[in-house]
């Protein structure tokens, strides 16, 4: 009975969206890049950069979160182009590619923190702006509901709006199709005469400041501080969101949802004091990663077994 | 074709660079000109006889917690001790850390000091290598039976010391009898806090309710919010977070709900100074004085009367628990709950009060603890 009184309870809610904003980022980072053919992995170096560049651009400029934004916007977009030279152009593994990313990320951050504030852990010393949070007009008004949906961060809103532009803009406009086709097959691209490296570099822009944006809310939006290695994995578990639900963007917003519900069942003290626990409760996102994963590949393979059938 | 194979050999070479960049920006060796540089000035004519000692930390400075405060013990000792210092940073990749120790007992320091978890078991197999070198490792325990270990000396602290402190404060300050703890992981580490908290908070009100929570994380800040924002949700209104980088997510969570937080590892209301809302939600840090213990013990080696093979555990009455008293504490917290706080601090060192570790007791002793006093 507690279980279920936690479970509804307005600020659980309020936590699962929360909980989900940067993995849907990170998630829609993955999509793109890898309709375009490549396989982003570097995500969380990515979001890891870019949470730091927001917070110093941001507190170089006054403390104006919005700039802060897209200074990290562009960093992002720089740092996907990079990615597209290194793998198209000087053709290396794109998994290795990502690897070093996050590395670089991981050991880079705590390097330029320290050149920015003399500081190897925390940039609390730097008086950087935090993105507004947002009262929703009418959506207010709807009792319960409301009190869970309106007064997010900006950012997440942005995150819904996105999940929405990106399936009219990969399924419906011409420069959609091509990102789509430059991953399926490249060489029909080619052949009537789209430059399939100029797509790739759009989408990997593209991809990076998508992951900037997650970046961003983690250290300018959940809390006000970059912290070393403050991302925690959530470039990786964007991954199987992504390909959980099957890089279209709709699919892939309720997978994401689905990680922030057992996210959030997993860090709250509610369901971690029922007895059970706390280390059975924090697998519980990974659980249900397997379990979507099997459910999968059994349709699929339901799926294949019908077309071999018919 | 030549072309392509050329290519491929530059982006090998720049994927390299950039591996290998990464890895040095990890395991820097900073400290060492910073100590270095700053001795070689004021202490020339002391160097006749004086002990020489390395800080070996495993991971990297900066982290506002125990490693820095271990750094800032060697600043202790060679104002003290006119001791030689030097600190080595290890990064944390655990799998460099035997090779690392090698190389520094082969440089023949007099003392070598490390501390954590992750380090005790390469040093324990460095220790039984060389017998001669004598190691002190803090905030970690090794076996020392059959007399094993006989060159290292263990420092730990008395957490529950500094949680029963948070408690006392919790508990005097609470308006709606409630208060939290939010932890990193459920493991006697961070419970020891947790057992004191309990203690001390029941000390002002035996009816009081704790409710806890865990992030299961020592870096996720936004884990931290959540546990924060959810205990002050369900009622608590200060919650005292000991969970390394993960817990100052719940700084966030006090200032943005109004309410107050206890910080640990530094002080936290100076570490948010920028943000003045935030720094007053933050009552009070209880610290961890690494920095003291280490020359304490450094004060004992340079007497001869350093006993190595034992552990000893310090506390409040060794001032290595430590409760700030800042700008802050005196203007945030009523007078009335610092002098309770003052008492409890004098009970302690007195020996009037008992308290229990967690290191004592067993999960399932923990766990009842725990349920007896949820909400």
């Amino acid at each position: 009975m507690k279980v279920l009184e936690i479970v509804t309870s307005i600020s659980f809610l309020f936590s699962i969206i929360r909980m989900t904003t940067p993995i849907l980022y990170a998630s829609m980072s993955y999509m793109v890049a890898d309709l375009a053919g490549t396989a982003n992995i570097g995500i969380e170096g990515m979001m890891l950069t870019c949470a730091l560049i927001g917070v110093v651009a941001s507190a170089a400029m006054g403390g104006n979160a919005f700039l802060g934004l897209i200074v990290a916007l562009a960093v992002g977009a720089l740092l996907g182009i990079l990615m597209c030279f290194i793998v198209s152009k000087l053709k290396t593994d794109p998994t290795i590619t990502g690897i070093a990313y996050n590395l670089t990320a991981a050991g880079g951050t705590v390097f330029l923190l320290f050149l920015a504030v003399g500081e190897k852990g925390i940039s609390s010393s730097l008086a950087s702006g935090v993105l507004p949070q947002v009262e929703i007009p009418l959506i207010k008004e709807i009792p319960y509901i409301g009190a869970a949906v309106s007064g997010h961060n900006v950012l997440t809103y942005v995150a819904v709006l996105l999940v929405f532009v990106l399936s009219v803009f990969l399924y419906k406009t011409s420069l959609g199709l091509h990102i789509r086709s430059c991953g399926e097959n490249p060489e029909a691209l080619e052949s009537v005469g789209i430059h399939v490296l100029k797509v790739r570099y759009i989408a990997l822009a593209l991809s990076g400041m998508l992951a900037a944006m997650g970046g961003v809310y983690m250290s300018m939006g959940y809390v006000s501080y970059f912290v070393k290695d403050m991302t925690a994995g959530r470039g990786f578990i964007a991954i199987a969101a992504a390909s959980l639900g099957g890089n279209k963007p709709i699919p892939m917003l309720i997978v994401c949802l689905l990680f922030g519900i057992a996210d959030a069942f997993a860090v709250n003290p509610g369901t971690q004091n029922m007895g059970i626990p706390t280390e059975l409760v924090s697998t519980i996102p990974y659980i249900v990663t397997v379990i979507v994963l099997v459910i999968y590949s059994y349709k699929k393979m339901k799926d294949r077994k019908k077309a071999a059938s018919a | 074709m030549k072309e392509s194979y050329i290519m491929k050999k530059i982006a090998a070479i720049l994927l390299s660079v950039v591996l290998t960049v990464s890895l040095l920006a990890g395991c820097g060796k900073k400290g060492a000109s910073d100590t270095e540089g700053g001795q070689a000035s004021e202490d020339t004519g002391n160097k006749d006889g004086g002990i020489s000692v390395l800080l070996l930390v495993p991971g990297t400075l900066g982290d506002k917690s125990f490693f820095d405060s271990a750094n800032a013990g060697l600043g202790l000792i060679e104002e003290h001790y006119g001791a030689e210092t030097k600190v080595v940073e290890m990064g944390t990749d655990i799998t460099k850390y035997s090779a690392a120790l090698e190389d520094v007992i082969n440089e023949g320091w007099d003392v070598i000091i490390t501390g954590g978890v992750n380090i005790s078991q390469p040093l324990q197999e460095a220790a039984e290598e060389y017998p001669d070198q004598k190691f002190i490792l803090y905030d970690e325990s090794v076996d020392f039976s059959d007399g094993a270990n006989s060159n290292i000396f263990c420092i730990t602290y008395k957490c529950y010391e500094g949680g029963y402190l948070a408690g006392v404060l919790a508990a005097g300050t609470s308006e709606t009898n409630e208060i939290g703890f939010a932890g990193g992981f459920d493991i006697p580490l961070i419970n020891d806090w947790l057992v004191g908290y309990i203690e001390g908070a029941k000390l002002i009100n035996p009816d009081i309710k704790v409710n806890t929570g865990y992030m299961n994380s020592f870096t996720d800040a936004a884990k931290g919010k959540e546990i924060g924002v959810a205990l002050y949700n369900s009622g608590a209104d200060i919650v005292f977070q000991a969970a390394g980088g993960a817990g100052l997510g719940v700084l966030d969570a006090a200032k943005e709900t109004g309410n107050h937080a206890i910080g640990t590892d530094s002080d936290q209301s100076e570490l948010f100074s920028s943000d003045a809302e935030k720094a007053d939600a933050i009552y009070a840090s209880i610290l961890k004085r690494v920095d003291l213990s280490i020359d304490k013990a450094i004060g004992k080696f340079a007497e001869g009367s350093l006993e190595f093979g034992a552990v000893e555990i310090y506390g409040l009455s060794d001032g290595c628990i430590e409760i700030t008293d800042n700008e802050w504490y005196q203007k945030n917290v009523p007078a009335e709950v610092r002098d309770k706080i003052t008492e409890a601090k004098q009970s302690i060192i007195d020996g009037e009060v008992e308290i229990k570790s967690a290191f004592d007791m067993t999960d399932e002793e923990v766990a009842k603890l725990r349920a007896e006093v949820q909400p």
